[in-house]
Parts: structure tokens; sequence; C-alpha cells
């Protein structure tokens, strides 16, 4: 590894133990830039990394210098090279899946049979989730994430999620499919005749009719035939990924700005994250201005907001302490901080991204 | 420097005049979007439009399922202000009251297994019936601005109405689809705001939000609010490298940085916006004193018809 840049030792080890890294944050706060400077700097440690970005608003490509990123994994191991003008190690490649595009690959995963495929795709409520802003985004990460963790060809994959302070609804995604699809649900929309087991079930049909109409019922009945077919390898990939999620191959990095209120968010969601077993890795704090020094007293407008964004930045860092400190013994303690200056200019490309890559350092806490 | 700054580009053609107009327009609708990309100031801004408002009417600001609050939690700001947690489940349960009726029914339908689960896992249900919330409270206020979700989940919510609407065709359900669409798609009824900071990406990604705005709601009003802009440095920066990405003083930040957001914004060159100072933090926990001054601020823009 570089001497040139600071060492952490909690991001080195994430870096180096786990196979997929999950950067989780609210929005504004750097998320896709230090998503894509960390598949760097993985990249130059000599790891095989994919980073995926899933946020709908088509960021990365921009952080990467990229008009668009297609649906297949772009290779920018020899860009990565020329912009840093060293040799890399390992590879680097970034994705943007398109909803579609991964809704067919997902599908065709579940089952060879071209008839089948072809009764899922021509389901209208299935065709409407294949669609853009239809809300199947985390689902289809989530099947990305798996699709690239299953092969060979890369050592880590960092999956970059929408900005939420309910990062929670993507991560329960596979649980919440595969209790729908459990099969005593699927079977009753297979087997109409079923509905006479269940006088709950038959009311509830009935109500559900009268509100969405005999077509989304014909529909939903559809639906259910269409998916029966494929419901035991679709419950099985469901599993996959609950599976893999709470496994220590997974790790869970947060992104957030050190101001007074990301003390609270970090807290509500390592409280999350701990509930479901999962991973929690550390925080990474980007933007901060701590590195910039003031004339005292402040010469003009300009400095004394610098000031004062500075001294809010102290703020937040006691707070950060003082949390970590009422969790001695539990994983909180154990986080590593990592501080990212904010940057003067925009991010243009790999050689931004490289430089910020080095600029990760542990925050005195 | 004036407030609101630039007016219409004679270039625009009339399609896009009609989707952008002034900010003080902002004021004469009864549902105000407040959108953009997260960390741009959206629930500042929407805060201070909803305290601007309601000095007039009543006023309901709608926030998100903000997890830090409880689901359905109606906050009585003043007599003339209230702030609801909209909440996906809990708006499902009170939309299933309203339309199924017989208190029986309605338990047996919300308490099935399958009901509950198809709710939550069905991909954009939750942004249905969050958008349904916020239309079934045009009874209740005057005015209603809501603090969008983020880019992507924002327009979810808006295409899910035609998503579901189009398969419940024919139904009940598929009628007060049709009637919002009706609602949230008249320039008189409706405004969008879109929030952005004077950086690269979130100017870029408003404008992409607008044509995403206007692909789904042809006849929108749109206005801009450039927010949180550096001041502009009067002291000397000082010599520095142009090719390091941070700057090492603060002067050399200062100075770097309003040079930055005045090349930036020239991705807004077309339209009208409003400005809105870097208001600096007098106290460590800062909301509520921003808020105060953006009010301030778009008090005076409301005047300026």
């Amino acid at each position: 590894m570089n001497k040139n840049a600071a060492q952490s030792p909690g991001l080195e080890s994430a870096i180096r133990r786990r196979r997929v890294l999950i950067t989780c944050g609210t929005g504004g706060v750097g998320k896709t830039t230090v998503s894509a400077s960390l598949a760097v700097r993985a990249a130059c440690e000599g790891k095989r990394v994919i980073v995926i970005t899933i946020d709908p608003a088509k960021r990365l490509a921009t952080s990467l210098g990229l008009e668009s990123l297609g649906h297949e994994p772009t290779d920018l191991t020899a860009a990565l090279e020329k912009a840093s003008g060293r040799e890399v190690s390992g590879k680097l490649f970034a994705l943007m899946p398109k909803s579609a595009e991964s809704f067919e690959r997902l599908i065709r995963s579940l089952t060879t049979k071209e008839e089948a495929v072809q009764r899922i795709f021509k389901n209208p409520i299935l065709k409407t989730f294949s669609q853009e802003f239809s809300g199947t985004n985390e689902y289809l990460a989530l099947e990305e994430l798996m699709y690239f963790y299953s092969r060979s060809d890369y050592d880590l994959v960092i999956l970059d999620t929408p900005p939420s302070r309910n990062t929670l609804s993507f991560l329960e995604a596979p649980q919440l499919m595969a209790k729908f699809f459990e099969e005593k649900f699927i079977r009753f929309l297979v087997i109409p005749a079923n509905r006479l087991l269940a006088f709950g079930m038959r009311k509830t049909f009935s109500i559900l009719e009268r509100l969405t109409g005999a077509g989304f019922i014909h529909q939903l009945f559809d639906f259910g035939g269409a998916m029966f077919e494929v419901q035991e390898n679709f419950l099985k990939k469901l599993h996959a990924i609950h599976d893999l999620l709470g496994s220590d191959e997974v790790g869970f990095l947060m992104v957030a700005a050190p101001t007074p209120e990301s003390a609270p968010e970090i807290g509500h969601f390592l409280a999350q994250i701990r509930e479901r077993g999962f991973h929690f890795d550390g925080v990474l704090l980007n933007r901060s201005l701590g590195h910039l020094t003031t004339n005292t007293p402040p010469a003009d407008e300009a400095e004394k907001l610098i000031d004062a964004l500075k001294a809010r930045e102290n703020v937040a860092y006691q707070d950060l302490r003082a949390a970590a400190n009422a969790q001695r013994g539990s994983e909180l303690e154990k986080l590593f901080y990592v501080r990212i200056p904010e940057l003067a200019r925009d991010v243009h490309g790999l050689e931004d991204l490289y430089h910020v890559s080095r600029l990760f350092e542990p925050a005195p806490l | 420097m004036t407030d609101l700054e630039s007016s219409l580009s004679p270039e625009i053609s009339p399609e896009k005049r009609s989707a952008e107009v002034s900010e003080s327009a902002a004021f004469r609708k009864q549902f105000l979007f407040v959108q953009g990309k997260g960390g741009v100031g959206k629930s500042t801004l929407a805060h201070a439009y909803a305290q601007v408002l309601s000095k007039k009417e009543k006023t309901l600001l709608v926030s998100i399922e903000d997890p830090l609050r409880a689901p359905f939690d109606l906050a009585v700001l003043s007599p003339t202000l209230h702030h609801l947690n909209n909440e996906a489940t809990s708006a499902f349960e009170e939309y299933a009251g309203i339309k199924i009726g017989a208190p029986r029914l309605v338990k047996v339908f919300l308490q099935n297994r399958f009901m509950r689960y198809l709710a939550k896992a069905a991909p954009g249900i939750r942004e249905l019936v969050l958008l349904g919330k916020i239309w079934y409270e045009r009874k209740n206020y005057a005015r209603i601005v809501i603090d969008m979700p983020a880019t992507g989940h924002g327009l979810t919510m808006f295409q899910s109405l035609f998503n579901w609407g189009a398969l419940f065709d024919g139904s009940p359900l598929a009628k007060d689809a049709s009637d919002m669409i009706k609602t949230f798609s008249d320039p008189k009824e409706v405004g969008h705001a879109v929030i952005s900071l004077a950086e690269e990406m979130p100017l870029v990604e408003s404008l992409e939000l607008r044509d995403h705005i206007v692909r789904i709601f042809p006849k929108s009003d749109i206005f801009f609010v450039a927010n949180r802009l550096f001041p502009a440095p009067t002291s000397n920066a000082g010599p520095f490298s142009e090719a390091l990405p941070e700057a090492r003083t603060a002067a050399e930040h200062a100075y770097r940085k309003s040079r930055l957001e005045k090349e930036n914004l020239a991705e807004w060159k077309k339209i009208s916006y409003l400005r809105v100072p870097f208001f600096p933090p007098r106290i460590t926990h800062s909301f509520s004193g921003v808020v105060a001054e953006v009010t301030a601020l778009l008090s005076k823009s409301e005047g300026a018809k």
C-alpha cells in the first residue's frame, strides 16, 4: 500500500476481511464519492473490486467522470492507473444497474423455461415493477449485490445505497418478499378453491376485489400462477440474500457529515443494524472543515462562517465521543472513524477520487 | 445583492416557461412539494415556507417517515401550523378504514397476514398511501407543504399513482388515483420547489428532477432555490495550488468555494431562482435558528410579487 496514504487500521481491516461493504447514510454527505474512493483504495491494495450505485439519480457516473455507466460493469483499472500515475495491483469496476435489465436477469436466473419467463414478463403487475421509479430499486439492488458476490472474479463488492434515513426498508426487502412468497399465500393465489379454507381470507379477498376491481384480482391470480413455477428458486434466493446480509462477509459503513445531527442518526442506525444481527464496521465522516486554518479574529463574513462551522463540527465530535464512551464494551467502542476533508472544488474523475482515497484519516476520537 | 435575482430568459421555449415560474408563485398554491437531492436543505425550506404560509392560513407541514418521531404524530407548532409525521402503515390503515367502512370488516382486512405482507412488500404501495394521506388532508388545511424524500423516492410517490391507478382500473381505488392525478397535475393547486446547493451534482440533478416532474405532470409549476450560498470573501486568498482539491486555509477555501459556486450556477443560467445565503450556525443545534433566518428571507420574497 502507498505509504503516503494515512493508515486507518479499522478501515484497512474492513477492506481486507469483508467481501461486501454496504455504505449507508442520509443524502448530501458525499456517499457516492466516498464509496467510489473506497473502491479506488481497495483496488490500489490489490482487491478486484466493483462499486455498485443504485441511487436512481445516477450520480456515480458523474463522480467517475463517465457520461453514463452501462448495465455491464465498466473496467476502470487502466483509467485509474493513468489517473494515479501508479501501478494498480487490483482491479476497479463500476456499475449502475438499470431496473429493466436487473429485473430480466433476476427472472431468468429463476428458471430456464422460456414459457415461464414469458408468462412473468406478460403479467401487468410484474411489468409495472420493472420500470424506473416503481419502488423496486431496493429489491433489485440486493439482486445485483448477490449476483456479483457469487461471481469469482470479484474480491469485494461495494454497494452504495440510496440516500435514506430509513435504510432499513432496504434491508427488510428480502424478508418481506420471502414471507409473501411462503407457499401458503402463493398456493392460495394459484388454487382459488383454497378460498374455502379460511373465512378471513375469503372476506379479505372480497374486500380487496371491491376496492381494487375484478381486473386487478385477475392479474393478482395470474401473478400468483406465474410466480408459482419459480417460487421455490425465488424463495431460495431471498433466503440466501438475507443470510448473506447477516454473515460476517458483509460489513455496513455509515457515511455522515460532522454535524450535531450525526450522533443521533448514527445511534439510530446502529441500533437497527444490531437488532438484525448485521455487522457494523464504522463511520466515515465526510466534508470536514477541521483542516482549514483561520485568522483570529476572522477577516470577513466568509471566515466567520467557516469558524462557526468548525465550532459546530467540534460539537459533533464531542457528541460522538460521548456516545462511544457510553457504549463501553459494545461494538460502538470498536468502531473506526475516518475523517475526510471538504473539498474546495467538485470531484471530477478518477484522479480526484484517487486523491480523496489518500485523505481518509483516522479521526482523533 | 438582491435576493430575487435574474428573470426568465427569452431563450426558453414556451413549454419550459410554463414549467418554471417566479418563486413568489410558491405562496399561491394549496400544495407545495419541496424537493431535491438529499442534504440540500429541503427540511429547512419546507419549515420556512410553512411558517410564512401559516401567518395567513391554516397550514400543514408534512414530513415523510421521520424515524426519530412517532408514526402519524401531529405536532401543533402554532394554532395555524401543524406538523404531521406521515407514515405508510398508519396511512394504509386509515385509508382502509375510510374505504371499507364497517369496523368489523376493516379489522378482518387489516389483520389478514396476506394483506399485511402485500401492503408492505408490494413496491410503490407505501408511496401511494403516503401521497393519498397528503391528498386527503386538503379538506382540513388551506395550505400543505410537503418535505419530500430525496429525488428518487419522491418521484416514486408520483409515479405510483399512475402505476397502481392503471392496475386497479375501473375500481374505487382507481377513481381516487385519477382524482389525485387531477389535483396534483393542476398548476393552480400545486407547486414544486426544487432546492439545490450551488454544487455541480445537485444542480445537474435538480434539472433532471424538473424533467422527471414535467414528464409525470406536464403542466407543473416549478420554482428553484439555490440554498446555502457561500459569502464572497473580501480578504486575500494568498497563493495556492489549483491542483489540490482541498484548501489549506479558510481564506483560500472561501475564495475557491464562492468562485466554484458562481461557475456551477451557470447550470441554472436559463432559470429564475431564489438565492438563500449560508447562514452561520449561531447555536450548536442550529436547525431552528436557520429556519428563522430563511423564513425572514422568504417573507420578503412573498412580498415581491
